[in-house]
């Protein structure tokens, strides 16, 4: 497979991938076109590998995790109580991605990159592990701790919890 | 419920990432890149070999109207240049001959660059200025209007492999511009692939000159080609794909040949290997998530080895180390490349420092060179970078 091939095919995936993993459109695909164009010049090297496919991703995660490309000021603010649109209403399902969206993106790094890699790339604990170089067990550690979060911040009737309430959980 | 987050969580997920992709300009920026990251490998190591005081000069364009982003303005008419393609400024160097004056000069000192384009006849979000084996040149990421006769084949892949262009969207589109004496060598920025066809020519005008506009075409992409000479003595080149020859032209009508600009770093280098001298210098503009992010490269070296520094304007997050060097680890599978990587990543007081090596240089060299950096000037204000970053 040449170059051009792999990024007509499989580039839109890359960048979908670096959008959930950057939470930016714009710096995904400047990310994404970033690592292909340091792929480029050893194309032919990266071909004969046996997964290119992770290689990316793995070129692709380590690049969103470079001091470069890391957000300074990162972005966390969960919706106000008033705003939630409520279950069965038109917007619901909408402000709910949004909200878990909210909820994802204010996890670390790793434990994010894990949760997108395993359930938006589909993809075992093995081939996680290959891709952010460390051990299925870290990986599995890393997902068991992202879900803890994300079920504590999930209140009973299924909406993301506001911040002050989970503060007020803590002092209790 | 852990099904139930779980499921949720998918939904999040691909609420958010499932939406249409644009392949072809995903692919032309990667070409574009790539092949400019080729030719730098591809030069780097021939100036480094046959001793060429190559140089990756970066110069912005230097207008006292125009605007550095991140802050200073410097005349009037400052506004974000990815709303009107002004570009931002290098500081001037009004006592340095430009193109115009002493074409004899350009591509020979890595400190200044002697053409520019001040502003562009459409936004540019990104550009890089540069000069390498006595090329100077620029590249402009651009935003084009979308529709454009003769723009070339344009494909939009979503999905479902069949999403059609929003109204009033932009192709986004580099184009790189290169001056050099006599003629611009064929390796360059946007080079010809070398399984292109030449499918057009013709002649054009550009401003006052008369120029040649080629056609290449590789697997239904057409990549263009301006020639001329702007002065006796000099060849410019101005080549895109995507960009039709009446773009790359207006384009090229808004090169100044009258104005020389100083390239510099927010840095000093004051330890460096024996006999090594400053081979290059870049800097490159970005604009992303409302601001603007800048690099520069200094290269020094001499003959058969050069060591090359980079610095951003983005700051180390505070959690980072800031003072002390740390190595980082490797950013790509080892097993392939490890030449491609950087070989030192480190904050130097809160700004993230690239290190690589070429030739035959080692450690050593690369040690000594870390150990000599200071600081000098804001990252975001060239005009306080050193006016000779080697003194």
């Amino acid at each position: 497979m040449t170059f051009e091939e792999y990024v007509i095919a499989r580039g839109p995936a890359l960048v979908r991938l670096a959008r959930l993993l950057t939470g930016d459109d714009h710096r995904a695909e400047d990310l994404t076109q970033d690592v292909l164009a340091r792929a480029y010049p050893r194309w032919a090297r990266i071909c004969r590998a046996d997964h290119p496919d992770l290689y990316l991703r793995r070129m692709l995660v380590n690049a969103r995790n470079s001091w470069w490309r890391r957000r300074v000021n990162r972005e966390l603010s969960l919706p106000a109580v008033d705003d939630r649109a409520l279950p069965g209403d038109p917007g619901a399902d909408a402000a709910d991605r949004d909200a878990m969206w909210r909820l994802i993106s204010a996890l670390p790094e790793r434990q994010r990159a894990v949760l997108v890699l395993r359930f938006y790339e589909d993809l075992d604990d093995t081939a996680i592990a290959t891709i952010l170089g460390c051990s299925p067990v870290t990986v599995r550690t890393h997902a068991m701790r992202a879900l803890s979060t994300l079920r504590d911040r999930v209140g009973h009737a299924g909406w993301p919890v506001p911040e002050p309430v989970l503060h007020e959980r803590g002092r209790g | 419920m852990s099904y139930e987050v779980e499921n949720r969580l998918t939904v999040a997920l691909r609420g958010r990432a499932d939406h249409e992709v644009d392949a072809d300009t995903l692919l032309r920026g990667a070409l574009t890149r790539g092949r400019m990251r080729q030719r730098h490998g591809r030069l780097g190591v021939a100036v480094v070999a046959a001793g060429l005081a190559g140089t990756i000069v970066a110069v912005l364009a230097a207008a006292p109207q125009t605007v550095w982003p991140g802050g200073r303005q410097s005349g009037p008419g400052g506004g974000l240049p990815a709303d009107h393609g002004v570009l931002p400024a290098l500081a001037a160097a009004p006592e340095a001959p430009a193109a115009a004056d002493r074409a004899d000069l350009v591509g020979v000192d890595p400190r200044i660059l002697r053409f520019a384009v001040v502003e562009a006849p459409w936004p540019v979000s990104a550009a890089t200025w540069g000069s390498l084996g006595g090329v100077e040149s620029m590249l402009l990421y651009l935003s084009l209007p979308e529709s454009s006769p003769g723009a070339g084949p344009r494909r939009e892949v979503g999905i479902a492999d069949a999403v059609a262009g929003e109204p009033g969207a932009t192709r986004q589109s580099f184009v790189a511009i290169e001056l050099a004496q006599g003629r611009v060598p064929e390796v360059a920025y946007a080079g010809i692939s070398p399984g292109a066809e030449l499918t057009g020519e013709r002649q054009v005008r550009i401003g006052a000159r008369s120029g040649t506009a080629q056609e290449w075409s590789e697997r239904g992409y057409v990549q263009r080609v301006l020639r001329w000479n702007p002065v006796d003595g000099l060849e410019m080149r101005v080549t895109s794909t995507g960009v039709s020859t009446d773009e790359l032209v207006a384009l090229a009508e808004s090169v100044r040949l009258d104005q020389a600009t100083r390239c510099s770093a927010p840095v000093r280098v004051t330890a460096l290997p024996p006999q090594a001298r400053l081979l290059g210098c870049q800097s490159a503009w970005r604009w992303a998530n409302g601001r603007a992010l800048t690099t520069a490269t200094l290269t020094v070296g001499r003959d058969g080895a050069a060591v090359g520094i980079t610095i951003g304007s983005d700051p180390v997050p505070a959690a980072s180390p800031t003072t002390e060097p740390t190595v980082l680890p490797s950013g790509t599978l080892p097993a392939l490349d490890p030449s491609a990587d950087p070989a030192l990543t480190y904050g130097l007081e809160g700004h993230r420092v690239d290190v690589t090596v070429t030739g035959a240089y080692g450690h050593a060299e690369v040690g000594q060179v870390r150990a000599g950096l200071r600081r000098a000037g804001d990252p975001t204000d060239p005009s306080s970078w050193p006016t000779d970053p080697l003194r």
